[in-house]
């Protein structure tokens, strides 16, 4: 029984690898585009001035409150009627790296948040504006606190490259699709594509939680 | 644009899928979560890994991999699933694993002194889990709970790719009709930020009730 | 008690004698919503002197303090800086921006808490501002930097970080993080509150060096040893107003309130 199952593997394990570098060359992508929009959403939401914040709290809860699929969908489909046509993978791309920009703002403002108020006092004190006290005070801390959530949450996305499947970026998922098809041995194959996804999803949530615990208190 | 209200009518039909798969997903896993947290915390060795391999597992795959596996995987073993019922197990299997952490999170948090005292006044296992302890670990849970509860929902969109009639799945077959892509997925963005507000208060309500309940039931 | 600190060249300056006062601030007042911390004060600061700042918990000392550099906006009350008016809280003028940070480069601050910098080193955390705020150079930002650290003694820990430094030594560093930029006016709130009083003693010992040096200070602290041997003037406020100021003998030894009594036997005879 078990034989039947693995049998194809090793045939299958080349297109499928080749399936996973795209995932994982997709999930750089949209790293690329979602955390510096996180954390400049990050910064917004820590504004002190209202209307400003109001608004980033609106782009984050529209971002958060639509399901992954429906925004890529909305990228895909929805965009060339504006005539912006933009292929899979830059669709995928945009659409995940909104996504993920969303999820992590909040994680980025409380990062901020955890500051101490003193460090900014200091740094008020010494006669730095505001940008400055910003970017070589209140962010190099920020950053180092929020890291191990923040690559969860790029785990979670990186396992919702799957979803690219839906238009038709020739990822893991799809490809293990494709091979079912041909070969009507969607269990064996499934099975495998899950694996190769727990092979990295696994270890990197691993890493993270070791990463967390080395790092002690930060002050 | 202006089109979008008529759209989130015409999508209502799916609402109904939706809510099927969320809600029967997470009744059915926060059952399942139960044995699954208290063999995390087991004294046997065996039951302790077999929990963590299972929520790591379910964690470590993409949700649409298990519908996958599910719907066309066990199709080939002749287990053929609808796409409703892969769905709703597949999101059921997928809200145990997360829920059993939540579950355990919130019994950690209720402090070892409790259950020192109940079994001093001599209370048995089971009402000490359904009187004292029980109580205030939902006070913990319920916040994520929720929070996961909205994670479902919208989880349950990639039930529109086994074939599932739900919201996302009546509106990309909309989209291939009409091809107002645009809007028709702002309306069906709108159906779930509607549907979001008033599962998290459902959500929240459960928690209070079940918790008096539990407590004074 | 030890004589007092003898001056780098001119006697201990009494009150307002010298010319123009350094700083000077007129019916100053802070109100949070319904509470009033700060009530109606008048102090001048002449360059050269040193004035300590005592006074029960919550009197206001703080937030007098941080009214001088602005990290407190006044809700009433003038600050002048060299008889130039730099804060009219009563005509809710409040320098923004460029002029704001100018002003605050000209005035130095150590906290009871001492807000050092924790990713960067030492020495980092004494270029930072001249860097950024004065746009020094790197090279003279880093020998001033050093020049200052053997100044307060600590040259060895310049590369370190400050969670591998003692509590007095960040004191410290912060000391010479306050002076990198040249200030007019050192402003201390309670530097050595947070110490052991064993570690307290080196960072007195390098406000003592500063005082000599002839440093403008501004010192909020409960150390009375310090206030007594250091000072040209002692205020003693409470409950938001000044109610005494003079020369450290006679505060300390003739005080007229009664309120000021109460507090120096709670102190002084504990």
């Amino acid at each position: 029984m078990v034989a039947t199952l693995v049998d194809r593997w090793p045939e299958w394990l080349p297109e499928l690898l080749d399936g996973l570098w795209t995932s994982i060359q997709l999930t750089a992508a949209f790293l690329a585009v979602g955390l510096p929009l996180g954390l400049a959403l990050g910064v917004v939401l820590s504004s002190t001035r209202r209307p400003v914040r109001a608004l980033a709290v609106l782009v984050v809860e529209a971002g958060r409150a639509v399901p992954v699929l429906v925004l890529l969908y909305l990228v895909y489909f929805g965009l060339p009627e504006a005539d912006i046509r933009l292929g899979a993978f830059v669709s995928a791309t945009a659409a995940l790296g909104f996504s993920f920009a969303a999820y992590t703002s909040e994680v980025f403002r409380a990062g901020i948040a955890a500051v101490g108020k003193g460090q900014r006092e200091a740094a008020r004190a010494l006669g730095l504006t505001n940008p400055q006290e910003l970017r070589l005070v209140v962010l190099p801390q920020a950053i180092r606190i929020v890291i191990p959530p923040i690559l969860g949450w790029a785990v979670i996305f990186f396992q919702a490259t799957s979803l690219a499947f839906a238009i038709a970026v020739p990822e893991l998922l799809s490809r293990a699709y494709t091979l079912g098809a041909s070969s009507f041995r969607y269990l064996s194959v499934f099975l495998l594509a899950a694996l190769l996804y727990a092979s990295v999803s696994i270890p990197a949530s691993l890493a993270i939680d070791y990463l967390d615990r080395r790092r002690g208190p930060l002050t | 644009m202006s089109e979008v209200p008529e759209y989130v009518v015409r999508l209502l039909d799916g609402v109904r899928f939706t809510l099927i798969l969320t809600v029967g997903g997470f009744a059915i896993g926060a059952v399942l979560a139960l044995p699954l947290a208290a063999a995390r915390r087991s004294s046997s060795r065996v039951l302790r890994l077999a929990a963590i391999g299972y929520v790591e597992t379910l964690r470590g795959v993409p949700p649409i991999a298990w519908l996958f596996l599910l719907y066309f995987g066990l199709a080939q073993v002749d287990i053929r699933l609808s796409s409703l019922t892969a769905g709703v197990i597949g999101l059921a299997l997928i809200a145990a694993a997360y829920l059993a952490e939540i579950y355990r999170a919130g019994l950690r948090a209720v402090p070892h002194g409790q259950l020192e005292a109940a079994r001093a006044v001599g209370l048995g296992s089971v009402r000490i889990y359904r009187h004292v302890i029980g109580p205030q670990a939902i006070v913990t849970v319920v916040p994520p709970a929720a929070a996961f509860l909205i994670g479902l929902l919208k989880d349950s969109a990639l039930a529109s790719l086994i074939g599932v009639p739900e919201v996302t799945g009546l509106a990309l077959r909309l989209t291939q009709q009409e091809f107002d892509g645009l809007a028709i997925f702002t309306a069906a963005g709108i159906i779930y930020l509607a549907l979001s507000v008033p599962l998290a208060t459902f959500a929240r309500w459960l928690g209070t009730r079940l918790s008096a309940r539990l407590a004074f039931g | 008690m030890p004589a007092a600190v003898v001056r780098a060249g001119n006697e201990p300056a009494q009150g307002g004698a010298k010319g123009a006062p350094l700083v000077r601030a007129e019916g100053l007042g802070v109100r949070f919503g319904e509470l009033d911390a700060l009530i109606d004060v008048d102090l001048e600061v002449g360059a050269g002197e040193v004035v300590a700042v005592i006074g029960p918990s919550g009197g206001g000392k703080s937030t007098f303090l941080r009214c001088l550099n602005l990290l407190e906006p006044p809700t009433a009350g003038r600050v002048y800086l060299d008889d130039e008016l730099i804060v009219d809280a009563d005509a809710q003028q409040f320098p923004i921006g460029r002029r704001l940070t100018a002003l605050r480069r000209q005035v130095g601050m150590v906290f009871q808490s001492f807000n050092l910098f924790p990713h960067l080193t030492a020495l980092e955390n004494v270029t930072l501002a001249q860097i950024h705020a004065l746009k020094r150079p790197e090279a003279e930002a880093a020998a001033r930097g050093r020049e200052l650290l053997a100044r307060v003694g600590l040259s060895p820990q310049a590369d370190k970080r400050p969670m591998h430094c003692s509590g007095g030594q960040q004191q410290r560093i912060a000391i010479a993080r306050a002076l990198a930029l040249d200030p007019r006016l050192m402003l201390f709130d309670e530097p050595t509150s947070a110490l052991d009083p064993e570690l307290g003693i080196e960072v007195l010992d390098v406000m003592r060096e500063l005082v000599r040096d002839g440093m403008t200070m501004v010192v909020v602290t409960h150390e009375m040893a310090f206030a007594a041997e250091a000072a040209n003037r002692i205020v003693f406020m409470a409950d938001g107003r000044v109610v005494e100021s003079g020369p450290p003998e006679r505060i300390l030894r003739e005080p007229q309130h009664v309120r000021t009594k109460r507090f120096l036997e709670a102190v002084l005879q504990r």
